[in-house]
């Protein structure tokens, strides 16, 4: 028996803004065709390219992840870092500050 | 002696007398200031078992030895008596001009007890204390009193006062300052009233010195950089409201007296709308370099009311009682700031007695012929009015949800949603498990910010849906770091913007003071603290039973959003409550045994008063 990693697909997400990141961007939604194995540093650097007015205020200058500040919810219950599992066609990634309280 | 003056001053408001008592270097160093100091003058001054409406329920207020400093978000004080709604501990902090002015009083703290025999305006210019008559100022508004307060007095006077719901002891009445800033929760503004004080105007020159205020001057500068990075970016772009929108899409949004957990009117009430269509702009506290505050106007036909903004606000007089009308929210947020009313817990009052109406247990004759529905602005706006004058049935949702539950009967207590009294914030806790542990436990009631469990459900540390044992560690750490951070005194938006929290606040206490100190000694008086507290209220009658959450977060599941059929069962809670008391070492029925007091050098204070412990029936 050979053991094969699953080759990465190619899957539509959503990426829901909220907050700043939304007044930026002006709009709530986006939708991005990303690998399903991505990191979240791919997602943050499609984001980037796509509002570049959201790089040094969500994204990290150098396009390589999110600022502290802000944190990934993937579909509303799972909060999620690098490690993160395979995306599927469909997921939700809600994208606002790491900041809790008040 | 650096960083303190190193005495309390003591107000008797019956004979008109006052003295002052020393602080000694022990009591300082253990309970820091702010709430903790604030804790150690309740415990040591407060009768066992008095009314909380008595005269002999002592109203104090406590600097910190970093008030003076002007470090960034300093400028805070503790407002601390027992609650008339719980008839436990209450503590409540606020902030700016007036922090830095009491302090210049040459005291550390002021504890007001007794009671007036006429509308009284406490004048305190240094150890000057006048006790003049404030009979021209009853029934004013707080903005209203401040600014006749500083005709009277001079505009460099800093003034605290209640306003009409204060005067008639509505139990969740508040104290404001400096333009509209509240010591809101647990009703320090009934107590207020209860001595017929309606304000409180301070004047000083003393400024203590500081042991080390070279290096203190680069950490001022250092830390009002770091202030201003990404650590601190929510609250000055949207504020705290930005939780509305993110809290509804996590199912986390109390609404509709938390039948529901998402509000299908969010959009217009949304801290991005707000932003968007109705700000004017940001305002600091003194010596603060985040300028947190949001004012917003109304932008309708209406009346112009214009008014700061947070989120605890536009939740309770929002979603909470299903209004999605943002000019009725800021309206009606202002106008509890004007009455001098918790918003928290007005909006928790308002949406049981909303519930009771839809259900049919208020009928339109309890009402007086009105329409109490959810979503209905106009209404929200008149029962805030009839509740700060205790008009109608205002006059029994003054008394807040616990004691209208009990008035009215017909089984309203099912959804009356307070823990010990205190009406829930905004945080929803069978989709926020940490959460609800600490909601559970706090020695306050239903409060969020004495423990910011909710830090750790927004994170992947833990699973917020579902419960395990480790809650308890969580929520006692954040309790502790908490009662630190409110003692010392910072303001908790800053907290990211430390790399080290105990290790540089140590170093910065040492040099306000003097007297070396580790991170250790600040954790450790950070649970001296939190225990303390607890012994306050096992002292008035809390037992196990106390530490609880209303029947609906633990018979009900929520139902919509994506946390729907999610719920919070009895033995869930139980469990994670047992874990709380074994990280914090006390007994399976939440007391602190001996070893504890010990531990934490409290056996001198505790035993002290242990002979009052059954003088008299608890009375709440």
């Amino acid at each position: 028996m050979t053991y094969a990693r699953k080759a990465p697909t190619l899957v539509t997400v959503s990426v829901e803004l909220f907050g700043n990141a939304r007044l930026l961007a002006g709009r709530s939604l986006l939708r991005l065709n990303v690998a399903d194995d991505c990191a979240l540093k791919d997602i943050a650097e499609a984001i980037g390219r796509l509002h570049p007015n959201l790089v040094g205020t969500v994204v990290r200058e150098d396009l390589t992840g999110f600022l502290d500040s802000y944190i990934v919810n993937l579909n509303g219950v799972e909060f999620i870092d690098d490690q993160h599992q395979r995306l599927i066609e469909g997921d939700s990634l809600l994208v606002f500050s790491s900041l809790a309280g008040g | 002696m650096y960083g303190y003056h190193g005495r309390v001053m003591l107000v008797d408001l019956g004979s008109r007398t006052v003295r002052w008592e020393s602080l000694g270097e022990d009591v300082l160093r253990h309970f820091i200031g702010g709430s903790g100091l604030g804790a150690y003058l309740l415990y040591r001054y407060c009768a066992p078992n008095c009314d909380p409406l008595s005269p002999e329920n002592p109203l104090i207020f406590a600097t910190s030895p970093l008030v003076g400093s002007r470090l960034t978000t300093s400028s805070k004080f503790a407002v601390v008596a027992k609650s008339p709604l719980t008839g436990m501990i209450g503590d409540s902090l606020s902030s700016s001009f007036i922090a830095t002015e009491l302090k210049k009083t040459g005291s550390d703290a002021i504890v007001i007890t007794g009671r007036s025999s006429s509308p009284t305006l406490l004048a305190i210019t240094d150890d000057a204390v006048e006790f003049r008559d404030a009979s021209s100022l009853v029934g004013m508004g707080t903005s209203e009193t401040e600014r006749a307060v500083k005709a009277q007095l001079g505009a460099m006077y800093r003034v605290a006062s209640i306003g009409p719901a204060g005067e008639n002891l509505v139990r969740f009445a508040g104290i404001a300052n400096d333009g509209g800033r509240q010591a809101g929760r647990t009703g320090p503004g009934a107590v207020m009233g209860s001595k017929n004080l309606k304000a409180i105007a301070v004047r000083g020159h003393s400024a203590v010195s500081f042991a080390e205020p070279e290096a203190l001057n680069d950490i001022r500068t250092d830390l009002s950089r770091r202030s201003l990075g990404d650590a601190t970016e929510k609250y000055r772009t949207l504020g705290t409201m930005a939780n509305v929108s993110v809290f509804n899409r996590l199912g986390a949004l109390p609404t509709r007296n938390f039948q529901q957990s998402t509000f299908e009117g969010v959009e217009t009430v949304s801290g991005e709308t707000f932003q968007k269509s109705h700000h004017v702009k940001n305002a600091h506290c003194a010596s603060c370099t985040i300028g947190c505050e949001h004012i917003l106007t109304t932008t309708d036909n209406g009346a112009k009311t214009t008014g700061r903004m947070e989120y605890q606000s536009s939740f309770a007089m929002g979603p909470l009682v299903g209004v999605n009308d943002p000019n009725t929210v800021i309206r009606a947020s202002a106008l509890c700031d004007e009455m001098g009313m918790d918003t928290i817990s007005a909006g928790g009052t308002i949406a049981w007695a909303m519930e009771c109406f839809e259900n049919g247990t208020l009928t339109p004759k309890d009402t007086g012929g009105a329409d109490l529905r959810f979503g209905d602005g106009d209404a929200l706006l008149e029962l805030l009015e009839m509740i700060a004058d205790r008009n109608g049935l205002g006059d029994v949702l003054a008394e807040g949800s616990r004691r209208a539950a009990e008035t009215l009967g017909r089984g309203s207590d099912e959804w009356a949603m307070h823990v010990k009294g205190l009406e829930m914030p905004g945080y929803e806790p069978r989709s926020l498990k940490t959460m609800a542990l600490a909601l559970s436990v706090s020695t306050r009631g239903a409060c969020h910010n004495r423990s910011s469990a909710y830090e750790a459900d927004f994170s992947n540390r833990v699973d917020r849906l579902s419960v395990d044992e480790e809650r308890g560690r969580i929520a006692m750490e954040g309790e502790d770091y908490s009662a630190v951070m409110d003692s010392l005194t910072w303001c908790k938006f800053l907290r990211k913007a430390f790399d080290d929290f105990y290790g540089e606040s140590s170093i910065i206490y040492e040099h306000l003071t003097g007297w070396p100190t580790t991170p250790d000694d600040l954790k450790l008086a950070g649970e001296r603290i939190n225990n303390l507290k607890k012994l306050f209220n096992i002292r008035e009658g809390w037992t196990r039973e106390d530490d609880t959450l209303p029947p609906r977060v633990l018979n009900e599941e929520l139902q919509t959003g994506i946390v729907k059929g999610i719920g919070l069962t009895r033995p869930d809670l139980d469990m994670m409550i047992d874990g709380y008391y074994q990280a914090r070492g006390w007994t399976e029925e939440g007391l602190v045994p001996e070893g504890k007091l010990e531990e934490l050098q409290l056996v001198d204070l505790v035993s002290q008063h242990r002979a009052n412990r059954n003088a008299a029936p608890a009375l709440r």
